[in-house]
């Protein structure tokens, strides 16, 4: 089962994620900011991220330069997902190693595709 | 509640309300505070985007444009001024409102789309400085039903064949909307620019514009006023251009559009012969599945006929489907008929899908939105080791979940040349064969999207999510990870459970050790007895440690009730025209749940004295000689085993000699009685029953609720609390309370043949008090302790029964209680040892009586009664 870590620091959107991803037969881990999250993924095999944007202690975008620039996760798949559809966020989430971008409250439909696709898992 | 999701929302929507009223406040005190600004952006940023789960788009329209003004502020285009903060505090005072309304019946009462409107009206007019463009609400996807399909058809007529053309091969490729906007008349003056506004829609391919109504003559018409509508094409998915439109949402109509909408057959009808034998070529061509056959016979036609004939209309339009890719046969087949009838009839099967479902379209779609992502990352970069395989990868689980498993040697080729070459390009090529791929399936998809399994698959994915939120209960889907999520939150009723459990589990462990004595003594069995005593004793060690771990998770930090004050001090200050800043220290002391909770009202009681009676005007507070800003500070901190909560003022302080006078004039004492009284002792009157200082009853406190209401709380709490003051120096309230409500200590007493409990917070010490030493004093027992006369009283008189028979020469064995601030004497038949137990109420047909706090069950099955000494003495 693909492993997913969800990072935001609303629980309520974490559940979200859950209650979408679960069901799409995902297993899903969580944490509550980019420095849990960077915690998350140096401790735990992960087959992908799912970040928000705006967070405390370490924002999305902070997280996936952080975590792109240690060789061991730099292939890993980064969805981050943010509650602004402009393209310069769109464009700094991509400058900071994202490998797509969504824009919330996201689609359950697109979430899923998203991140079947991001995984290498058959829809 | 049956949605989990909604009940996970609501208490955290209340924190953010919560967090960022308090960051307003922080703010509007030192408005260059960049954390607190970025603290309130971010709270209320992520309470619009939780929101937006949940159909309430009165709240989150009214939250994102509260998110837009912090926005602006935080960027300093916008000056935060109180009256500024008024309204967003009373922006978040609504929404939680809503919250309660959404707790209550999972939605908002119906007058909230208007409260929304107003309120969203009065805080944009704060951006009249701002430009306009850089504000941004969100949308209500307004779905075109089937009831819209003719006012769709009529806005798509404004389009000439040859736009609808144009636009349909770029809404083949990424999907399309339609979109309807009529500016408000008055939208000028909103600083709304409708033309400017439509030209920068995102993905725009066609416009047009209209009148609403014919233009007046000039001499009549009103240049400020708009009278436009306008019609849009353009490419993207409708939340694209809603988040466009987000400020002008009531004024738009936005309806997606597949390709086909666009397909209209228009001109005159003619039917000669030739037609008949073109169509009869081309169906039979479209069975045997050779749609390139079908093309050339479209060209020659197109040269034969006249343009402006309907069939010529449709042979265009066959021509565009066929220039792309292989479309529905459906389709063309309709079209082919259209040459004859003139009028083009859309194939059903795509109405018939609705719109919440997935086309595989929306999937082909995503992912090549993703390919062009990747693409981007390479196009023009440096080359890199890491980058390459971090795009190769992405390519090789794309192709991989679409089914395109034969990518990987590509791919595997692709990376050794790119390394060999140190170049993207290669990656790039085979990015470009699969979105190649991806474009010619997406086609096959938009224009049939009748066949395929596909679609099957992803109708099931769409419709497990429902489900899978309704099943989704409790707590176990939260903890299921390990250990990633750090905070949870369960609802109490389940930790008092538990915290029961436990307490059921410490006290029946106890029967353990008398089973080992019974063992012993009984069966005599010594070897089984001690075994028995070892397990005891590890029991015993992990249900005290269980105890205390489930009592952490009860503690709360007193800073959830203090926060609240900093908006009480505020606006209580602000209407009363005084200057009051509140201090508050040690927020993190902790304190048990039941505890923190039953606080606030008392707090709030006395937080208003002081505000209102405790605190002089500006004015008053300098002819005294004090600065004119006071303060008012709420303190915390643990002492031994309890928490100490203080709330003092620099303000007049209560004056002895008028409490002493309201009380005589309320007849709560007589006059004599007060003039004995100690100015102590006479501040102490405001907790009597009916005391009331305000000499007239103000706004705020007053209310019928005096202190005496504050103490009886605080003492149902199992706590105590003090007033002292000084006149002109302010006062200072104390509160007492336990650290935890959970498990009292007693101490064990024999008395009149009896067993007893006795609270031990009650217990001063200890003492043996020789026959000698007890005097009588007007019939009542006293003794005289380190020079302080205590009264005795007779646990077997209280109890009415017989004191166990004692020689005279032998000690007494007295307890020295505090009860009600004087000091008691009990005098009992033995001591015993001091131990935790929970406390039970007494219920049933013993619930009425009085003098016992409750009851326990000891390690024996014994009930012990454990007495409350204050209903008792």
């Amino acid at each position: 089962m693909k492993r997913i870590l969800v990072v935001d620091d609303s629980l309520t959107t974490r559940m979200f994620y859950r209650s979408v991803l679960e069901p799409a037969g995902f297993h899903v881990e969580e944490a509550s900011n980019g420095l849990e999250g960077l915690e998350q993924v140096m401790l735990h095999r992960f087959d992908m991220a799912i970040v928000d944007v705006n967070m405390p202690k370490m924002d999305g975008y902070a997280m996936t330069e952080e975590l792109r620039r240690n060789p061991d996760l730099s292939a890993l798949p980064v969805l981050t997902i943010s509650t602004e559809a402009s393209a310069a966020d769109a464009a700094r989430a991509y400058s900071a190693g994202a490998n797509y971008y969504l824009v919330k409250p996201a689609d359950p439909t697109d979430l899923t595709l998203v991140t079947q696709m991001l995984t290498g898992t058959a829809s | 509640m049956t949605n989990p999701l909604l009940a996970r929302f609501i208490p955290e929507a209340r924190e953010l309300i919560a967090s960022s009223s308090s960051g307003l406040l922080r703010l509007e005190k030192s408005p260059s505070d960049a954390d607190a600004v970025n603290e309130v952006f971010r709270a209320v940023h992520t309470l619009k985007g939780s929101s937006g789960l949940f159909d309430v788009p009165a709240l989150t329209r009214l939250v994102h444009v509260a998110e837009d003004l912090l926005g602006a502020i935080r960027v300093e285009q916008l000056i935060l001024d109180s009256n500024l903060v008024d309204q967003l505090l009373a922006t978040l005072d609504q929404v939680g409102i809503w919250i309660d309304q959404m707790e209550d019946s999972e939605r908002l009462s119906e007058d909230a789309d208007g409260i929304s409107s107003s309120m969203a009206k009065s805080l944009r007019s704060y951006f009249s400085a701002v430009d306009q463009s850089a504000i941004a609400p969100p949308q209500e996807p307004a779905a075109a039903s089937a009831a819209d399909a003719d006012r769709r058809r009529e806005w798509l007529c404004l389009f000439s064949e040859g736009e609808r053309l144009e636009a349909f091969s770029r809404i083949a490729e990424r999907g399309g909307v339609l979109v309807h906007y009529r500016p408000a008349e008055d939208c000028f003056f909103n600083g709304t620019d409708p033309l400017n506004l439509m030209l920068n829609a995102p993905g725009l391919l066609s416009l047009a514009v209209e009148p609403v109504s014919p233009f007046p003559p000039p001499m009549d018409l009103d240049p400020y006023l708009s009278n436009l509508s306008f019609v849009m094409l353009a490419a993207g998915s409708p939340k694209e251009i809603e988040h466009h439109l987000r400020y002008e949402l009531e004024h738009v109509v936005v309806a997606a559009l597949r390709p086909s909408d666009l397909i209209m057959v228009s001109g005159a009808t003619s039917d000669a012969p030739v037609w008949g034998d073109f169509r009869e070529q081309a169906h039979l061509l479209l069975t045997a599945g050779d749609l390139l056959g079908i093309r050339p016979r479209i060209r020659t036609m197109l040269e034969l006929v006249a343009p402006d004939l309907a069939a010529a209309s449709a042979l265009r339009w066959l021509d565009a489907l066929l220039e792309r890719s292989t479309p529905a046969p459906d389709l063309i087949a309709a079209l082919i008929d259209a040459t004859r009838s003139g009028v083009f009839v859309d194939p059903p099967p795509d109405a018939a899908l609705p719109d919440r479902k997935v086309p595989p379209a929306r999937a082909l779609t995503l992912a090549r939105d993703i390919l062009a992502v990747q693409k981007r990352g390479l196009d023009g970069q440096a080359f890199d080791e890491d980058k390459l395989r971090t795009a190769a990868g992405a390519l090789g689980r794309l192709a991989q979940s679409l089914h395109h498993g034969n990518m990987d040697a590509a791919i595997a080729v692709a990376i050794e040349s790119a390394l060999s070459s140190q170049s993207f390009s290669p990656l790039s090529v085979v990015l470009d064969r699969l979105d190649a791929a991806l474009a010619q399936e997406s086609m096959r998809a938009t224009a049939a999207p009748s066949d395929g399994s596909n679609r099957e698959a992803r109708d099931g994915i769409a419709e497990m999510v429902p489900v899978a939120i309704a099943s989704n209960g409790g707590l176990d889907h939260v903890d299921g990870g390990r250990g990633a999520a750090k905070l949870l939150k369960v609802d109490q009723a389940k930790i008092d459970l538990l915290m029961n459990l436990i307490g059921e589990l410490v006290v029946s462990k106890n029967s353990l050790s008398f089973l080992a004595k019974r063992a012993e003594d009984v069966y005599k069995c010594r070897e089984l007895g001690r075994e028995l005593k070892d397990k005891y004793a590890v029991i015993d060690r992990l249900s005290q440690e269980m105890q205390s771990a489930i009592m952490q998770v009860r503690m709360l930090p007193v800073s959830d009730v203090f926060d609240r004050f900093h908006r009480v001090v505020r606006d209580v200050s602000r209407k009363l025209e005084k200057e009051i800043d509140l201090a508050i220290e040690g927020g993190d002391t902790a304190a048990d749940k039941t505890i923190i909770e039953a606080l606030g009202d008392p707090l709030l009681h006395i937080v208003r004295n002081s505000l209102d009676h405790g605190v002089e005007l500006p004015a008053q507070r300098l002819a005294a000689g004090k600065p004119p800003r006071a303060t008012i500070t709420l303190r915390a901190y643990q002492e031994a085993d309890q928490v100490v909560i203080e709330v003092g003022d620099d303000g007049r302080g209560i004056d002895p000699t008028r409490i002493r006078d309201v009380a005589v004039a309320k007849g709560v004492i007589n006059r004599g009685e007060a003039n004995a009284l100690s100015d102590q002792e006479a501040i102490n009157l405001v907790f009597r029953p009916g005391f009331s200082t305000a000499a007239e009853v103000s706004d705020l406190s007053g209310r019928g609720v005096g202190m005496d209401v504050v103490r009886t709380v605080v003492e149902k709490l199992g706590g105590r609390v003090t007033m002292t003051s000084r006149v002109g120096e302010g006062s200072q309230t104390r509160l007492m309370l336990p650290l935890s409500m959970a498990v009292t200590r007693v101490m064990l007493v024999e008395a009149a043949g009896g067993l007893y409990g006795v609270p031990m917070d009650l217990i001063v010490e200890t003492v043996r008090v020789a026959a000698d030493r007890i005097h009588t004093v007007k019939q009542a027992e006293v003794f005289v302790l380190r020079e302080q006369l205590i009264p005795l009283v007779r646990m077997s008189t209280l109890l009415k029964a017989a004191a166990r028979p004692h020689s005279p020469d032998e000690a007494e064995a007295v307890l020295v209680c505090r009860v009600d601030g004087r000091l008691v004497g009990l005098v009992i038949d033995e001591f015993r040892v001091g131990m935790d137990v929970v406390l039970k109420p007494l219920e049933g047909i013993v619930a009425g009586l009085r003098g016992f706090a409750g009851t326990t069950l000891l390690g024996d099955g014994r009930v012990l009664l454990v007495l409350d000494l204050k209903e008792f003495l």
